[in-house]
């Protein structure tokens, strides 16, 4: 995220500059002469723009609760550079919590980009309960406004008095309903291919980012070019909310098209005749203002025939594109070796130690007192983290304490599990390195997302009443030094299939070759707004996911499905349009005998002779099926199970009971709040939530453990094995043992 | 064991067997996904064990396939509880919390340890047969009985001697000794009538090991027979032991049980005796036959013979501790001497009257056990088998006892009352390890002990003595050499029941504390204080505890004894010859040093107070006493002896204590254990002595 951040900062300096004289800023002498633009005159009344975030939508979906030991909070809000902002104002809803016993109460103060725009009125003399909702506004100048902003809130500490006691306890909360309202006007700006993805990303904006495709026809190549297209959004989006709109269809009139910024494939024949189409000679990549909105851009992606279409998407997730002006005619591209397993631009190689400096910027690795630097990593999927072992991580540090203070330390958080904490020794003056080698619990590893947080925690040695103002002493500094390492190269590469789990975490099996080489798209023979909406969205994420694009991916129709029967399968569709979803697919979502016996109730005799580990009730088949009984009207089902078209290959089915379910369990499946409700074989998406179940079934292994861990992970499955063996071996050692003892015991007897 | 005897073992037996022991330890390690899973495995294996136990009775794989599993078990409850229960780098976990999850940690792993040593122990218990002698007793050899006295009165004594002296055995090839360290008249002079030697030590250094060395160097046979003074032998003793000893030349000593013809504390105040085996009879009933196999039988101090040349080679008996008898006999293994343990009781005693004295015996034995412990460490001193070193480990890791039994009754109230957490798992976890752990080792025990031991008792045995061993074993372990020797007193009357509250405090407190455990259990439950799983699992945890130490508090009511002499049911043919030559036939009923019961047909005339002639028929002599005429009733007629001649008395302590078979039918009539059953009869205990408890508190209140 941070790093997304930056990105867009550097991106938009340069936009920024590009646009100084129209922002009212001193002119700029630059040796470069700006190229031309223009603002159309005739687009008034579009120009003017209002928008407002709830706190909810900044992230505080529960608003904010200011107490002694949380006192400063921040979120970020951004506006893109398209935008110039006139008007901004910030609208605190709140309301004081009564507390016990005396106390002064603070103040608090509002920010926006470290700069105060006002403070929230004192309580009333006396609170009441409930306690009433207060408001009050702060105008923002706009000059502060910048693409990427700060909201602070925070106590203002009296200087005079730092150390004055404040209450532990909350004694503010604001509201998740308080907003920030900007308004201004937009701006025009020239059409350059080099701007891409502006303007469909802009990162430091907050809220979904709603990407639009049209489309003249939906053959295979060109929903593959759009695949392919949504797999360049997803890896530059950088895990920013995405929604994907799709219309197939081109209008006569290009005044009728949707407006805002769209992306368009279509060949040449399936084009109107429309006048701002540059000329076609190949595959070609253009960006063109939008007619239907003079402040939206058309990213056009053609070509003579659909083949042209998707090598101009290849094009252009690869960036094999002359960028420098607003036509790029693209004479042959050059497909990269295909990627290798887990190769994932995004994940750790695992083969060889991961030094943190690679994992982190530089400066994100220190800290200037107290403080915590998370580093995040991305594990492949297949990371084999079920035994309780631990893994090294090899510390570099250097820190600077006070002398004479023994009493800091360095603690550990492997994804908030505690895990070690280093005391740090007292420095002279000078910095001090040191190294350790910690390590971690294997177990507190997910599958792919983790979380390493280091804190520093700096004791200084000023008595009690001063050591507020200590926190930020100079003095104390710590630095994680970047050939710090994590090692995984002993933890195997082995996971069982089917697991949905995986599919939210990595998009694992799909990802195991970045570049999709492995995986098939099977999409209705007329796909629906539906289907390729949350086909887009599942391209966008799974290469979000790898960060690499999805190049190699291949598209059928149920009837072609022979043709990729070698790959893992994903069927998207409605039981209507896609029959292979019936075929596959065994939890149907609705409660039918039919149903019933496709997810093979658990017997009563397997569940009592637990050959393998049943499932916890209330995920189990049984659960399943009482689901589908009480009508719960899901929207539809999202399942894996084993190919039986060739070995070792799972099918994941999206499958939606109506078009318009498929469109709202694309919003369902790929919010991240939902994320940790996907897991087992079969989730049921309904209007709210989604819900997991087990199913047993045949499972099949990929990668190899070494054999002892192999066959503890085999015993641990089969618990029907560890007592058969017990069993087999007392008795076999009884016998034995009954055998040796009385020829022992005849030799005690005997002379 | 095996470095000595490399040509017993089948190596590919030995070879499976070690290759068949390590995928257990595998299995051990591998976790169950959740607590279903492991209480399904737990309680299936139990379950398959139950049914092989009662499918298969009796059968000697059965057993070792029940210990198998057992084992298995603990260990699987054992890794799981080391790995993942201790809280370490749990930041949920408190700092205070850690004292209380190790100490707790620390008694199960004492348990274990001691259960599976146990099992290794009791494994194949020998049941050794006596061997004959030579026909010609010109061949036999020559024997010194040791009888050792201190501060017992002579009416203890006196049957001892002459039950010595009613030995079968050639008169000229068998000396007695009574050696009494209290240098009494008396004693002396009943030696001098009775025709034993009598010695007595100018000092009294080192106890009855002292007094033991002291005769050992004024005497001359090539067997030492030693016997406590209130250990009468059997006429057959000597014939029944020598005979190991004269075919095995390397064996130091023969061992038999000490047996008990009074009732012990515990069944005497419950009211069991003959109900449920003694204390004693698992150590003597399968314990020491366990050893014997491994060749570690323990030397008891008392019915047991030893070769003179064995103890000269070991300076005599062993005087650095104050269980001199184990020490010896460990001393002897040291050495390659090898021993045996007769399982035939062939001399019987009086158990400790009080609970009080009991205790005090026990302390002796605790303290004596942990000095052995440090001063010659079974793991460590030279010369043991390794088999040897852990039957001689278990016997003295029993006697640490006492801190792991307390925190066993202490612990869940740690949570009870205070909310600290004893354990860092949830409650079904614990309970779905620890329950079938429990279930098995209690089968496997039951098993193995069947009649000598039933279930539950073993907590009511060790919570009775954990409060009073724990400072002396404490005090053993720091300071070896310290402590002088206490001689356990066996006579008594207690002429009115009384609660012993002075013994009983520690147990009253315990209780008390469990009590409030209860109570705040229940209000933590109602109250929603706490993870309810957690506190239904303690609640469990302090019934049982409760059920315990009510029994103990039972065992602390000391009921009446109105006899000092014990009597002994026997029935013999026996006659009443009155004055006019009245004879009367019937048998008797029960006998005593002072009289005896007769059933009688009825018709027959007798009068209070009438002096009488009874002759008793034994085998083919009859023997006849002077009596007069106690009490009368239907059936019955109770005489009391007249003073009797040394001869006459000899010859009722032949009768009484003397024949061969006197005690070897009474232990056989030990009923099997059944768990389920042991456990109602324990509850039955607890709630009397809860109740006796209640009215004694009450009453203390009403007499201040």
């Amino acid at each position: 995220m941070r790093r997304s951040i930056r990105a867009g900062t550097k991106q938009f300096f340069l936009l920024t500059l590009s646009l100084l004289p129209f922002l009212g800023a001193p002119t700029l002498t630059t040796a470069d002469p700006l190229p031309p633009f223009s603002v159309a005159k005739n687009v008034e009344p579009y120009r003017g723009f209002t928008k407002s975030f709830t706190f909810s939508e900044l992230g505080w979906r529960q608003g904010v609760t200011i107490s002694g030991t949380s006192m400063d909070r921040s979120a970020f809000f951004g506006v893109p550079p398209s935008q110039m902002v006139e008007q901004g104002s910030v609208m605190v809803r709140f309301s004081y919590i009564p507390q016990k016993g005396p106390s002064h109460t603070p103040r608090l103060e509002v920010d926006i980009n470290e700069t105060a725009v006002g403070f929230l009125p004192p309580p009333p003399a006396r609170l009441t309960s409930p306690p009433t909702l207060q408001t009050a506004t702060f105008s923002i100048p706009p000059y502060l406004v910048t693409p990427l902003d700060s909201l602070r809130i925070r106590v203002a500490k009296d200087p005079k008095h730092p150390c004055d006691t404040i209450y532990t306890g909350p004694f503010i909360r604001i509201a998740p309903t308080s907003t920030v309202s900007l308004s201004g006007i937009r701006i025009h700006f020239p059409n350059r291919l080099s701007d891409l993805p502006l303007p469909f990303l802009y990162h430091a904006m907050t809220g979904t980012r709603s990407i639009s495709f049209l489309m003249g026809q939906t053959d295979i190549p060109i929903l593959e070019a759009a695949g392919i297209t949504a797999s360049w959004i997803g890896v530059r989006s950088e895990n920013i909310p995405l929604r994907f709109h799709e219309r197939t269809g081109l209008p006569g009139d290009p005044r009728s098209l949707p407006t805002g910024n769209l992306i368009l494939l279509a060949t040449t024949s399936q084009t109107p005749p429309w006048t701002f189409l540059p000329a076609v000679g190949g595959p070609t990549l253009a960006l063109a203002d939008n007619p239907a909105d003079p402040y939206g851009k058309i990213l056009l992606i053609l070509g003579r025939n659909s083949g042209e279409v998707r090598t101009a998407a290849l094009g252009l997730a690869l960036g094999q594109f002359d960028a420098s002006g607003s036509v790029a005619t693209l004479s042959h591209i050059v497909l990269p070796l295909s990627r290798g397993k887990n190769d994932a631009p995004h994940w750790i190689d695992t083969r060889q130690p991961v030094t943190l400096g690679t994992l982190a910027k530089k400066n994100s690795l220190e800290v200037s007192g107290t403080g915590s630097i998370p580093i995040r990593f991305s594990l492949p999927s297949d990371l084999f983290v079920w035994h309780q072992t631990s893994f090294p991580l090899k510390l570099h540090y250097r820190t600077a304490t006070l002398p004479g203070e023994e009493r800091s330390h360095l603690d550990l958080l492997l994804n908030k599990k505690f895990q070690d904490s280093i005391p740090l020794p007292a420095t002279t003056g000078k910095e001090a390195d040191q190294e350790r080698t910690v390590f971690l619990n294997l177990k507190d590893l997910t599958p792919f997302r983790n979380v390493l947080r280091l804190n520093f925690n700096f004791r200084s040695a000023i008595p009690g009443v001063l050591s507020c103002t200590a926190n930020h002493n100079p003095r104390l500094h710590g630095t994680i030094l970047g050939d710090s390492s994590i090692d995984l190269r002993a933890i195997p590469h082995y996971v069982r299939l089917p697991n949905l789990r995986l599919v939210p975490n990595g998009g694992y099996p799909f990802t195991r070759y970045p570049d999709l080489r492995g995986t098939a798209v099977v999409l209705p023979d007329a796909p629906g707004a539906g289907d390729i909406q949350i086909f887009l969205h599942l391209m966008a994420f799974l290469s979000g996911e790898t960060g690499f694009p999805g190049l190699y991916l291949s598209i059928a129709t149920p009837d072609q499905i022979s043709a990729v029967k070698d790959r893992n399968l994903i069927l998207i569709g409605t039981y209507d349009s896609n029959p292979l979803l019936l075929r596959y697919g065994k939890a149907l979502p609705q409660d039918s005998p039919e149903t019933r016996s496709r997810i093979r109730l658990e017997s009563r005799l397997e569940t009592f002779l637990r050959w393998s580990n049943p499932p916890p009730a209330a995920y189990g088949p049984e659960a399943l099926a009482a689901y589908f009984k009480e009508d719960r009207s899901p929207l539809g089902v999202m399942e894996e199970d084993v190919s039986p078209l060739a070995p070792r290959r799972v099918i994941l089915s999206l499958g939606g009971v109506s078009e318009q379910s498929l469109l709202s369990m694309d919003r369902i499946l790929f919010d991240p709040r939902h994320f940790s409700d996907i897991f087992g074989q079969v989730s049921v998406v309904s209007p709210s939530r989604i819900h997991s179940f087990l199913v047993p079934e045949d499972r099949f292994s990929l990668g190899h453990l070494p054999p002892l861990t192999a066959l503890t992970f085999w015993f641990y499955s089969h618990p029907l094995g560890i007592l058969l063996v017990i069993l087999a071996l007392s008795l076999i050692l009884a016998w034995i043992l009954s055998r040796i003892l009385p020829n022992l015991a005849a030799r005690r007897q005997g002379p | 064991m095996s470095s000595k005897n490399p040509g017993i073992f089948f190596p590919l037996q030995v070879a499976l067997l070690l290759a068949g022991l390590l995928p257990l330890f595998f299995l051990m390690a591998v976790p169950a996904k959740d607590w279903t899973t492991q209480i399904w495995l737990g309680g299936s294996l139990f379950l398959i064990a139950l049914f092989l136990r009662f499918a298969f009775p009796g059968r000697r794989w059965m057993l070792i396939s029940l210990i198998f599993i057992s084992i298995t078990l603990t260990g699987r409850y054992a890794w799981w509880r080391a790995t993942q229960t201790l809280g370490i780098g749990d930041p949920l976990i408190h700092g205070y919390e850690y004292p209380f999850i190790f100490m707790l940690f620390g008694a199960e792993l004492f348990s274990w340890t001691v259960t599976v040593l146990g099992y290794f122990q009791s494994l194949s218990p020998l049941r050794r047969k006596a061997e004959p002698l030579p026909e010609d007793s010109g061949l036999w050899p020559h024997v010194d009985v040791f009888i050792t006295t201190y501060n017992e009165p002579l009416s203890v004594v006196r049957p001892t001697v002459l039950g010595a002296l009613n030995m079968d055995w050639p008169p000229d090839k068998m000396k007695i000794y009574l050696l009494d360290d209290g240098n009494r008249q008396e004693f002396r002079d009943f030696a001098d009538a009775a025709g034993v030697e009598y010695l007595a030590r100018p000092e009294r250094r080192h106890a009855k090991a002292g007094n033991l060395n002291y005769a050992f160097s004024r005497s001359s046979g090539k067997y030492i027979a030693i016997f406590d003074c209130d250990h009468i032998p059997t006429r057959s003793f000597l014939q029944t032991t020598t005979g190991v000893l004269e075919k095995n030349p390397r064996y130091s000593f023969v061992q038999t049980p000490h047996h008990f013809y009074s009732p012990d504390p515990y069944e005497r105040n419950l009211g069991i005796f003959h109900d449920i085996p003694s204390e004693g009879a698992l150590f003597y009933g399968v314990v020491q036959d366990g050893n014997d196999f491994w060749d570690a039988t323990t030397f008891c101090g008392s019915c047991a013979v030893l070769r003179r040349s064995s103890l000269e080679e070991i300076g005599g008996i062993a005087v650095d501790t104050v269980t001199e008898d184990a020490h010896t006999s460990l001393l002897l293994h040291r050495k390659g001497w090898k021993s045996a343990y007769l399982n035939l009781p062939q001399a019987a005693g009086l158990a400790t009257t009080t609970l009080s004295a009991h205790i005090r015996q026990r302390i002796r034995w605790a303290r004596g056990m942990i000095q052995i412990f440090r001063i010659d460490n079974p793991l460590l001193t030279p010369g043991l088998g390794l088999f040897q070193r852990l039957c001689y480990l278990n016997g003295m890791m029993h006697f640490l006892f006492s801190l792991p039994r307390m925190i066993f009754l202490l612990a869940p109230l740690a949570y009870l009352y205070f909310g600290i957490k004893i354990f860092d798992a949830d409650a079904y976890s614990i309970a779905a390890y620890a329950f079938p752990v429990l279930a098995m080792a209690l089968l496997t025990n039951s098993t193995i002990q069947g009649n000598h031991r039933h279930s539950f008792w073993n907590e009511v045995y060790e919570t009775t003595l954990a409060p009073y061993i724990f400072l002396p074993t404490v005090m053993a372990i720091l300071t070896p050499k310290a402590g002088s020797f206490n001689v356990t007193s066996k006579e008594g009357i207690i002429r009115e029941e009384f609660f012993d509250s002075r013994i009983a405090r520690p147990f009253v407190i315990f209780w008390l504390l469990n009590l409030g455990g209860l109570v705040a259990g229940i209000y933590r439950y109602s109250r929603h204080l706490g993870d309810v799983p957690t506190i239904v699992l303690t609640l469990v945890w302090v019934l049982h505890n409760m059920i315990v130490l009510g029994a103990t508090l039972a065992v602390g009511w000391e009921t009446t004894q109105r006899r000092n002499r014990p009597r002994i049911p026997l029935t013999l043919p026996s006659r009443i010859l009155g004055p006019g030559l009245k004879v009367l036939s019937g048998d008797t009923e029960d006998i005593s040093d002072l009289g005896v019961r007769l059933r009688i047909g009825p018709g027959d005339s007798l009068a209070m107070g009438e002096r009488l002639l009874l002759q008793i028929a034994l085998f083919d002599n009859v023997y006849e006493f002077p009596c007069e005429v106690v009490g009368l009733d239907e059936f019955s007629v109770r005489l009391n002896f007249l003073p009797l001649t040394l001869a006459e008395e000899r010859n009722l302590v032949l009768i009484l204590y003397g024949r061969a078979d006197a005690w070897i039918r009474v232990r056989s009539q030990n009923r099997q254990d059944r768990i389920i059953a042991s456990l109602g009869r324990l509850s039955k205990f607890a709630m009397l002595g809860q109740l006796r408890l209640i009215r004694a508190l009450f009453r203390e209140r009403q007499a201040s």
